[in-house]
């Protein structure tokens, strides 16, 4: 069996890949896609610990986990991306039709600057 | 309270003398417009001005009937009656009523004011007949009698200090009733000022009082004794501070002093003394019978009547006393010499006001109080007629008041200068007139009182009286000019000088100086109109010049001129009747003679006495033949450039001595040098200085937190990972090192 530290392992290389990927792009389609290898990095992590359940062993008796809440934060998560895409593209997809650039850091866009 | 006399008479009679002129001061204001609607503007002015006058008459009446109930009543019961009204404030600690006190004193004073009062109100109702506001006029002259006969009839310090406020204010709404000339505002608000110097004496001398004594005797905790109960928390009346000062004094010997100067600071506002007096000459700007009841007779007064009710402060504090007698010689002097070389009528008469003020205060300082009061009777009797006189003049000539262009009027006004004549003759000291008694009366108790201080080796006292034996000669010159000018001499050129006088070039020719002045002023004036130049020289009423070449003067109406003839029946006899028999140094000495000086210590005996009857007829014979001789001709045509003893006394006399000027610059130029200085310093420096820091801070904090605001979204996801990462951070040391979460 495959031990729990692999999981988290890939789960936290995927999430770094995807950080990197919102830092240095400027693409907004990108920067999505990153976020959401970042929210899924996050979903592996909960379905490895739900599945393992590794304070049982450890003892820790003190916070109060349900058995199965891991699995039910993966589909609000995926729900919440979803949505969160879809929101998101709409704005790109404005953007682009407004200004003909969907370039973060543009300087159109940049207007707002405090 | 428990002296509280149970007569409801009295008490019913003193509230109506109170009450009746603020009554018809009301009636005028809401009504006086009406009645010239109703009954047409002839009728209508006769019935406005019949009310004015018949308010303060019954008033006058009324008195007369108090004191000859008040005079049998003392005769067996000296003590001076209290009249409590109502509590005005009524604390544990403090309780002031609204009291009055009936005692000689008072009565004097009330009588005063009532007779001259009703009789200058008849004289206004012909004065002031063309007058567009006549009932305006008389809302405010009644007010002045209210306020006045509170002042003097308060049995307590705060509630004369409310009359002694509205006398203030009604002076001031009277100096600007022609309130369309910028001059007259700007004599008003100077004599407002002015006066608030002195209140603000007089207030802090009467907290000190009040303080004093509260301290001493009023309710207080004692260690192992338990609360005493102040007996009667009435701290601002007369009767209890009589009671209890002297026992303070006793105390704490050092306090009276300071106090009593505080008191006559105030005086010194009001009565216009020494460095005070600047705002008399210009109130002349009033209307004439104003400066007859408020700035001659009555309100001036006030002054000599706070020596009088307040003189046990004063004769506990030697020193304070020396500081009256002394100013009071000292303002004789210096107005007596302004006096001399006026033109304008109003501003002789002005400055000779200052100077009589000046010997009633140093009736005062010598400690003959009730001789002070006596100048006061005859002072006002004589001063309100050459003022009424010089109305009438005034009112013959079109307003023209300069002197240099009257002459010969006795031909036309023969009224009017008959009872001048008689006035300034009795103001010179002319042997068995009024005048003559007061100021004997002054002079003797000048020379015979012995306070214990000396100036060059001479009694204060000394100095005193030898001032005011050349005050007496001054007076009796700069009168027989004013009369000499104003009735004599007929002619120059053949023709009266009215006809002759230079119109065009009036102003010109005769003082350049004022000409030069008065247009600076006009230049400057809408900026620095209520800041700094308050102490210039007014101009005196020259609101309407009609006066030319076919001019006739005519006599008076009989409103006016009845009022002349009464009051120079009083100035013939009146000091022989208060005089004669002691009448009326018997009747004050209850209330203001002596109690802590024996009289032995204040008669003592000089040698001068003994020729101070001779002595002071001689100055009043000297100063009117002095007077006849040099002016019988007109006026010197030079008098400001030669043919004169002392060139540049005689320019300075002319010009007051500069002092206005004087107080111009310090007070109006100087202060506004320092205030702008205090502005620079503590205003633009430490105030915005604080409150630009303060502004510039948050700007530079902002401006160094721009950089993080940069627009880019990546920084923006960069700083919030950083801050993730650093709290992460640190949860995950405290979870290491502190234990379970």
């Amino acid at each position: 069996m495959i031990p729990l530290s692999h999981y988290l392992i890939l789960s936290s290389v995927l999430f770094f890949i995807g950080l990197l990927g919102v830092l240095t792009k400027r693409n907004p389609v990108i920067m999505f896609m990153c976020i959401e290898m970042m929210l899924n990095a996050v979903n592996l992590s909960f379905v490895a610990f739900t599945r393992y359940k590794p304070w049982e062993s450890l003892g820790f008796s003190m916070i109060p986990i349900e058995q199965d809440n891991g699995q039910i934060f993966v589909l609000f998560i995926m729900t919440v991306a979803a949505a969160e895409v879809a929101v998101g593209l709409g704005l790109v997809m404005a953007i682009f039709r407004k200004k003909q650039i969907v370039t973060t850091d543009d300087q159109t866009l940049t207007s707002l600057k405090g | 309270m428990d002296q509280c006399i149970d007569n409801q008479h009295i008490y019913i009679m003193l509230g109506l003398i109170i009450v009746m002129p603020f009554l018809g001061s009301i009636i005028q204001a809401f009504y006086g417009k009406s009645l010239q609607v109703v009954f047409g503007e002839t009728y209508g002015r006769w019935l406005s001005g019949s009310l004015a006058f018949g308010f303060v008459g019954t008033s006058f009446l009324l008195a007369c009937n108090m004191f000859a109930n008040y005079y049998m009543f003392s005769k067996t019961d000296p003590l001076s009656v209290r009249l409590t009204y109502f509590h005005w404030i009524n604390l544990e600690q403090l309780s002031i009523p609204f009291e009055f006190l009936l005692d000689p004193l008072s009565i004097v004073m009330t009588l005063l004011i009532t007779g001259v009062g009703s009789f200058i109100h008849l004289f206004s109702t012909g004065y002031m007949s063309k007058d567009k506001d006549y009932s305006r006029f008389f809302t405010y002259l009644n007010l002045f009698i209210g306020f006045m006969l509170i002042l003097v009839l308060s049995n307590n310090l705060l509630v004369m200090f409310v009359g002694w406020e509205g006398v203030g204010l009604c002076s001031y709404l009277l100096i600007g009733f022609w309130y369309q000339d910028l001059n007259n505002c700007r004599a008003a608000n100077k004599a407002f000022i002015v006066n608030r110097v002195g209140d603000f004496g007089l207030l802090m001398g009467i907290l000190w009082i009040g303080y004093l004594l509260f301290q001493q005797y009023g309710a207080k905790e004692i260690p192992g004794f338990g609360l005493v109960e102040a007996l009667d928390p009435r701290w601002f009346s007369y009767d209890i501070i009589f009671g209890l000062i002297g026992e303070v004094v006793h105390k704490y010997p050092e306090i009276i002093t300071p106090i009593a100067l505080l008191l006559f600071i105030g005086a010194v506002g009001k009565s216009a003394q020494f460095p005070l007096y600047i705002w008399l000459p210009d109130a002349m700007a009033g209307p004439t019978p104003v400066s007859a009841l408020i700035h001659a007779a009555t309100m001036v007064t006030a002054g000599i009547f706070l020596m009088n009710r307040m003189h046990i402060i004063y004769e506990l504090s030697p020193v304070a006393s020396s500081v009256v007698a002394l100013t009071g010689a000292f303002t004789a002097i210096w107005a007596a010499l302004i006096a001399l070389k006026q033109t304008d009528i109003k501003k002789v008469l002005a400055f000779s006001t200052v100077s009589q003020l000046g010997y009633m205060f140093i009736a005062c300082g010598v400690g003959a109080y009730w001789v002070g009061i006596f100048h006061v009777l005859t002072h006002a009797f004589f001063k309100a007629l050459l003022f009424l006189g010089a109305g009438s003049v005034i009112y013959a000539m079109s307003h023209e008041q300069d002197m240099r262009k009257y002459g010969n009027l006795w031909k036309y006004l023969p009224v009017t200068s008959s009872t001048m004549i008689i006035a300034s003759l009795a103001i010179s000291g002319f042997p068995l007139l009024s005048g003559f008694w007061s100021k004997e009366a002054i002079l003797h108790s000048a020379f015979s009182s012995t306070f214990p201080s000396h100036i060059l080796g001479l009694e204060t006292s000394q100095w005193v009286g030898w001032t005011g034996l050349i005050v007496a000669v001054l007076t009796a010159i700069y009168m027989t000019r004013m009369t000499v000018l104003t009735f004599g001499i007929p002619f120059t050129n053949g023709e009266e000088r009215w006809k002759t006088a230079n119109y065009d070039s009036d102003h010109h020719d005769v003082e350049p100086y004022d000409r030069e002045e008065s247009v600076h002023i006009s230049k400057s004036e809408e900026k620095y109109y209520y800041s700094s130049n308050i102490f210039s020289a007014a101009s005196v009423d020259d609101h309407q010049h009609h006066l030319n070449k076919n001019h006739i003067p005519q006599e008076s109406p009989l409103s006016m001129t009845l009022p002349l003839i009464v009051l120079a029946f009083l100035s013939l006899f009146g000091g022989y009747i208060l005089h004669q028999n002691h009448t009326l140094e018997s009747l004050l000495s209850q209330s203001s003679g002596p109690v802590y000086i024996s009289k032995e210590l204040l008669h003592n005996h000089h040698a001068t006495l003994d020729v101070l009857l001779y002595l002071s007829l001689a100055a009043s014979f000297i100063g009117i033949s002095g007077g006849v001789y040099k002016y019988y001709k007109g006026m010197p045509k030079k008098e400001t450039k030669q043919d004169h003893l002392w060139p540049s006394l005689d320019l300075w006399m002319k010009h007051q001595f500069y002092f206005d000027d004087a107080m111009q610059t310090v007070f109006g130029k100087m202060l506004s040098r320092i205030s702008f200085g205090f502005y620079k310093i503590f205003d633009q420096f430490f105030i915005n200085g604080i409150l630009r820091l303060i502004v510039s801070m948050t700007g530079y904090v902002g401006d160094g937190m721009q950089i993080f605001q940069n627009g880019y979204l990546s920084s923006y996801i960069f700083l919030m990972v950083l801050g993730f990462s650093i709290m992460v951070f640190f949860m995950s040391i405290m979870l290491i090192f502190g234990g379970n979460l």
